[in-house]
């Protein structure tokens, strides 16, 4: 009986004095839940943020704001440290005044500013920018430098502060290898590793032998991450896959994407970001269209291979982004008649970009750089999962977290 | 950092030390006299202290047809350009929109003339301190590369050196006749 | 008699001929291939890229014939051993009125070249480096 009162008590009269007192709601901020495998960062260069989305759900988590004019530098994840890092560039005025270049600290759980660390070097910029800014391990963040020196600045995540810059002329690129490694690609056709110290200071150079030709035949700086191994794919779809672990550096055999008659037919490799491996099942994923000399940014079609097999095992269809992006600017119903015959007679360009998740059901993202459109896809089957509209307006880059 | 300083205070030093000589092109006038010229057009002209090179001969223009409309991305000489075509800024495939600054860090390649079948010298300087010009964005990359070999790469922000590397569009100058095209063709 | 003097004539011409045309591709690989970035007139951008003008000073200094060779705007220019050779001499003689002695070879550009210079900075021939 007394327990029928206090919960009656509870029930009823509490909630009726709190709702005397107080507002039925109050504005709040939302936190982040425990980070997701299938979560993605879509920066956008013209609105100059990254906007995170669930893929599961389609839906917007969050943002990171960038004051980079150019195609913002997707935000890097350190799930140990619970932090984001973005890289920027700003001027003390807007667009003119004195440059700085620095590192953002932001919570991982409230995406709130926690820190700067300042650099004295000038990051690279760059349409793309892949390989430009990317975290080593959890405690080493690298940043690729172009003017005046093509170098690579080494940021300590422990003590927050700039390590110092190392010089790499005639390369570009950062590529992860381990938590004081990386490597970069070179002008002469070869890979160039770097080794730190315990510190985060350049112990060592080791440049591998010379595996493609700039001139005649170059690999693109999208390339897809095999654990110590990186899988660079040349214009022409030649693949190189070059391990990291061993000094110098081991580039294997390369070998075709493409059979005679596919290559005949113009098939190959091209977009912006167009390369992607998923280690655990040693899949390739490659963006496909036919094309000539200089097509190598053009978007396309998903192709995947097996990597152990050397051979091509799929390709995707993918859905109509070019529907996706325009059907919320056209304010039709999206279940509608008008937006179902949008998607059946508005042509699909085909993408520029994708990014695999790492786990074991993993999701492929993908993007057309020109649409703010993100299509969800099965990596395993395929099968469209679901399309993110209201995507933002254009960019380049996507990043799974 | 030091280090790096002192790297760069020793070339500007030397610099100084060379500042009061005879430009590279007015002695390549000298040269022009001898054997068959080499065509030099605008930016050669600028440096040329005002002197125009006689023996020049100019690309064709104005021809009919998008590949002669300084506006669309088919412009003969946009074949590698990466960005927004100056001439739909305010400006035109040489001038920068007015404002902006002209990039003095650039790369140069080689597009086809279909009016004359010459190959031409294109410099594709970027007009920098505004920010996006958000007109006539052209993505055309006949003998472009990636980074690592990057004087011919174009998605790289080429408004180094300029006061404010703010990217706003991007010029298609034609410096030179060439005698055969870029060697990534 | 005729005969020779009408052939030094065409030997003579032949060979200034060729020069002015060599020194023409010179010149268009050098707008070409480092213009962008030193500038048409080999001054380059301060705080940015270097000046050409007096870099000969450097082939006095340790090391410094080998590292004119090994940075890599030149050692990774897409031009043929012979080609690159032919530059380089141009643009010592051109920015800085002084030839390497003897002029760089397509034979010593292959060795050089097949070894470029990653640290510039310190890789940089000083007075007192003995650095190679
Ligand atoms: C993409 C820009 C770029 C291009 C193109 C380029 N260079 Fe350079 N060059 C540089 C930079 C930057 C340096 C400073 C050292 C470094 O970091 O490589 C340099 C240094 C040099 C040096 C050494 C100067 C010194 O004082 O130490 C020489 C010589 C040189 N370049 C010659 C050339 C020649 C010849 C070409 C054309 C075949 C060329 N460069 C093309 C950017 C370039």
């Amino acid at each position: 009986m007394q327990r029928i009162v206090l919960l009656a008590f509870v029930g009823i009269v509490f909630p009726l004095l709190v709702s005397a007192t107080d507002p039925i709601e109050k504005a709040s901020v939302a936190t982040l839940p425990e980070s997701g495998d299938h979560w993605v960062w879509v920066p956008d260069r013209i609105l100059q943020h990254s906007v995170l989305f669930d893929g599961d759900t389609g839906e917007a988590l969050g943002m990171l704001d960038s004051t980079s004019t150019l195609t913002p530098k997707t935000p890097l994840f350190s799930r140990t440290r619970g932090e984001f890092y973005s890289v920027d560039t700003a001027y003390t005025r807007g667009n003119r005044g004195s440059r700085i270049d620095f590192v953002s600290i932001y919570d991982a759980r409230t995406l709130g500013y926690e820190a700067e660390i300042l650099l004295p070097t000038q990051t690279g910029q760059s349409n793309s920018s892949h390989a430009y800014a990317e975290l080593l391990g959890d405690r080493f963040l690298a940043t690729f430098n172009q003017f005046p020196n093509v170098s690579v600045s080494i940021v300590d995540l422990e003590q927050r502060r700039f390590v110092e810059e190392i010089v790499m002329t005639g390369c570009a690129g950062v590529f992860p290898v381990g938590p004081r490694r990386f490597a970069a690609l070179c002008g002469d056709g070869t890979a160039l590793r770097v080794d730190l110290d315990a510190s985060g200071r350049k112990q060592s150079f080791s440049s591998s032998p010379k595996f493609f030709d700039a001139v005649t035949d170059p690999v693109a700086m999208s390339a897809g991450r095999d654990g110590t191994r990186w899988v660079f794919v040349s214009f022409s779809g030649q693949v190189h896959s070059v391990d990291f672990s061993t000094d110098p550096p081991t580039p294997t055999p390369g070998w075709s994407l493409l059979d005679d008659t596919l290559a005949r037919a113009g098939w190959r490799p091209g977009g912006l970001q167009h390369v992607a491996v998923h280690e655990p099942t040693q899949r390739l994923y490659v963006v496909m269209h036919q094309g000539e000399a200089g097509s190598h940014k053009k978007p396309g079609n998903i192709w995947v291979y097996d990597l152990n097999q050397k051979k091509r095992t799929d390709r995707f269809e993918l859905p109509n982004l070019t529907a996706a992006f325009l059907i919320p600017f056209a304010k039709v119903e999206p279940a509608g008649f008008v937006s179902r015959l949008m998607r059946w007679t508005l042509p699909s360009p085909g993408v520029h970009t994708i990014a695999v998740s790492a786990d074991a059901s993993p999701v492929l993202f993908a993007r057309n750089a020109e649409l703010g459109a993100v299509a969800v896809l099965d990596a395993l089957s395929g099968k469209t999962l679901r399309v993110i509209g209201e995507a933002g307006l254009a960019g380049p880059t996507l990043r799974v977290p | 950092m030091t280090r790096l300083d002192a790297w760069w205070e020793e070339r500007a030093r030397r610099l100084a030390r060379n500042a009061g000589r005879r430009t590279f092109l007015a002695r390549m006038g000298t040269l022009l006299v001898g054997g068959t010229a080499l065509p030099l057009l605008p930016v050669a002209r600028a440096y040329g202290e005002g002197k125009k090179s006689a023996r020049v001969p100019a690309p064709a223009e104005g021809f009919d047809g998008p590949a002669g409309d300084p506006k669309r991305c088919e412009y003969w000489r946009h074949c590698a350009i990466d960005g927004f075509a100056c001439a739909c800024c305010g400006g035109s495939a040489t001038t920068c929109p007015p404002g902006t600054e002209v990039s003095p860090v650039t790369w140069v390649g080689t597009c086809r003339n279909p009016a004359d079948g010459k190959d031409y010298l294109i410099s594709y300087n970027d007009c920098c301190g505004k920010a996006f010009c958000g007109r006539c964005p052209c993505n055309r990359n006949e003998g472009e590369r990636p980074d690592y070999h990057w004087y011919r790469n174009n998605d790289i922000n080429w408004c180094a050196g300029a006061r404010s590397q703010v990217y706003n569009c991007s010029l298609a100058v034609v410096i030179g006749q060439a005698t055969e095209a870029q060697p990534e063709k | 008699m005729k005969k020779a003097v009408v052939l030094t004539l065409f030997v003579g011409w032949i060979a200034i001929a060729s020069v002015s045309r060599a020194a023409e591709s010179n010149a268009e690989n050098y707008l070409l291939h480092c213009s962008g970035c030193h500038g048409a007139d080999g001054r380059g951008v301060p705080g940015v890229t270097p000046s050409l003008h007096g870099i000969a000073e450097l082939l006095e200094r340790p090391g410094g014939r080998a590292y004119l060779g090994r940075v890599p705007g030149v050692a990774q220019a897409a031009l043929d051993d012979r080609k690159l050779a032919a530059l380089l001499n141009w643009v010592l003689t051109e920015f800085s009125q002084h030839s390497a002695d003897p002029p760089y070879s397509g034979k010593e550009m292959h060795r050089l070249r097949k070894n470029p210079l990653r640290d510039t900075v310190s890789g940089r021939p000083t007075q007192a480096s003995t650095k190679e």
